[in-house]
């Protein structure tokens, strides 16, 4: 379909069992970057919370971009199912899946724009992806299952609570007995203070360093990000610091978990958009 | 499909030979999102029982082309008829539709125009549209407060007056919408053609009153009202979302009685 000048195209790929639908936008003069905008982890279409993510994809092919934006499996028109938002695994796969099918129309150099659980999935799938020439993240999580870790640092009143919610059947599903045995451990180990720092967000991040690949990670002011500081602390923001623009991370005035506001929708299109202007033309 | 506001976004399935076909008409705003996974699922129910299903974006709303600002209850209408209209052109014959809160007065209005042999499923029709956005902006404080934000004082109606535009919960509804909505009854929009009518209530408590379907009994209409136990807030995207199994299949079977049996 074509609104003005830009085109969009509902395309199915093969994702391991799945076809997972997705959305190209294409560039009335095409700059020959794609960016890749993998969402995170709810029931909400690829059009986003207020169309946020149909419209980022339409401004930035406005610029000369292409722009593809997918249903994760079980979600929107794409196979599979949803059961919960579960993040205990990133989603490579998927991410490698929609690249490969990129790669396959000669859209073979990609820019990631991503928020949340769709951040950390294009941190952990970022040294499979070829063609990878930046990356922008959105209020990610900067550990693994950083919920189930959060709510084990909670005091003695939360967990009481949790004790009052138990079922016996609930003790039936694995995921349920999967998600406390991870309480627990990550209890303990705060309680004994043998919990150890997880490096794989810093890690992945000084990876895409050292290929020259710039980043922008970008939080609200009222999201969660002490885990981001502290790796800031632990050598991230030298490392960050080091590489130079466009590389940089931005605190912005607002809470962008959720994009419940039109002002955390439009600080979304006011920072990526310039930082997309500004990366560096690719090498020969 | 192409409409004058743009092209719109839509799902169809077509099993084989299937004659039938259930138009989904969806909410706006944030209902649209928070109810969009049980909407797929009953396409999929529903297509797996040989069923033809067709959903779509509204223009301004989700994937669709168009603006916000242009939305109105008539443009609404006048999508869901274009879609109609495109699912007749694929060899559909035999209708049902599926509303879904703001989509049950767009499902209303649509199926006034057919014969009174179309089904109509209607999921927690506002009786008063406006509310809708009332309760979004209750919504919008209660969200603000736990942030651990000021309450804003200022009613929608004045934030709408003074800007010209209202924010509720990430979404920037218009005064055209807002119009549009003045004064609209379900009952009216569905007009005097009676039809079977089965309306679901998320969380309706036995023998409470219901003007809506009182409404719908007194004017002859045949109606199945069923209470589905679901406790949620609509404008949030939740995962309780999640949890309507019952509403699905309920709606489903329901549906799939009340169409002829696919070949």
């Amino acid at each position: 379909m074509t609104a003005g000048t830009i085109e969009e195209r509902l395309v199915f790929f093969p994702s391991g069992k799945n076809n997972l639908a997705g959305i190209l936008t294409v560039p009335e003069n095409p700059n020959g970057r794609t960016v890749l905008i993998p969402w995170g982890t709810s029931t909400a279409p690829s059009s986003g919370i207020n169309g946020v993510r149909a419209r980022l994809a339409r401004t930035v092919a406005d610029e000369g971009f292409h722009a593809f934006r997918f249903d994760w499996p079980g979600v929107g028109e794409s196979d599979g199912n949803y059961h919960a938002g579960e993040m205990s695994s990133p989603l490579i796969e998927e991410l490698e899946a929609a690249s490969t099918w990129l790669a396959s129309q000669g859209l073979d150099r990609i820019v990631i724009v991503a928020n949340c659980f769709g951040g950390w999935s294009a941190l952990m799938a970022a040294p499979k992806l070829a063609g990878l020439e930046g990356v922008a993240i959105v209020n990610p999580p900067v550990r693994r299952d950083h919920k189930q870790v959060r709510a084990a640092d909670q005091g003695w009143q939360w967990w009481l609570k949790r004790i009052k919610r138990f079922r016996l059947k609930k003790a039936r599903s694995a995921e349920y007995r999967a998600q406390s045995r991870k309480l627990l451990a990550a209890k303990g180990s705060s309680m004994a203070g043998t919990g150890s720092r997880d490096k794989r967000f810093s890690n992945a991040v000084g990876h895409l360093l050292d290929r020259g690949i710039p980043i922008l990670v970008i939080y609200g002011i009222h999201d969660f990000r002490a885990d981001f500081e502290s790796e800031l602390e632990h050598g991230l923001g030298a490392a960050m610091e080091h590489a130079g623009p466009p590389t940089r991370f931005v605190t912005v005035p607002v809470r962008l978990e959720g994009f419940a506001s039109l002002d955390s929708q439009a600080f979304l299109l006011g920072e990526v958009v310039p930082w997309l202007q500004s990366l560096p033309p690719p090498s020969a | 499909m192409a409409t004058p506001r743009g092209l719109l976004y839509s799902w169809t399935a077509r099993p084989p030979q299937a004659k039938s076909c259930v138009l989904v008409c969806s909410s706006v705003f944030g209902d649209f999102v928070a109810n969009y996974n049980r909407e797929r699922l009953i396409g999929r129910l529903l297509a797996s029982r040989g069923h033809g299903v067709m959903r779509f974006h509204y223009s301004g709303e989700g994937n669709s082309q168009g603006q916000r600002r242009d939305m109105t209850l008539p443009t609404l209408y006048d999508d869901a008829r274009a879609v109609l209209n495109h699912a007749e052109s694929l060899g559909f014959s035999q209708f049902a539709l599926l509303g879904t809160r703001v989509g049950a007065l767009v499902a209303a209005a649509t199926v006034s125009a057919m014969p009174s042999s179309v089904p109509l499923a209607v999921w927690e029709p506002p009786k008063d549209p406006l509310r809708f956005l009332a309760e979004a902006q209750r919504a919008n404080r209660m969200s603000r407060a736990a942030q651990g934000g000021g309450e804003n004082a200022v009613n929608w109606r004045q934030e709408l007056e003074q800007n010209g535009v209202v924010h509720l919960l990430g979404y920037d509804v218009y005064p055209a919408m807002v119009e549009s909505l003045e004064s609209v009854d379900f009952l009216t929009t569905l007009g005097p053609e009676t039809r079977n009518v089965m309306l679901a209530r998320f969380a309706a408590k036995e023998g409470a009153p219901d003007p809506i379907r009182d409404g719908l009994v007194d004017r002859g209409f045949n109606v199945q009202h069923d209470s589905y136990g679901l406790t949620e807030s609509w404008w949030f995207h939740s995962e309780k979302a999640l949890e309507s199994n019952n509403l699905i299949t309920g709606t489903v079977d329901w549906l799939a009685a009340a169409l002829p049996e696919p070949a």
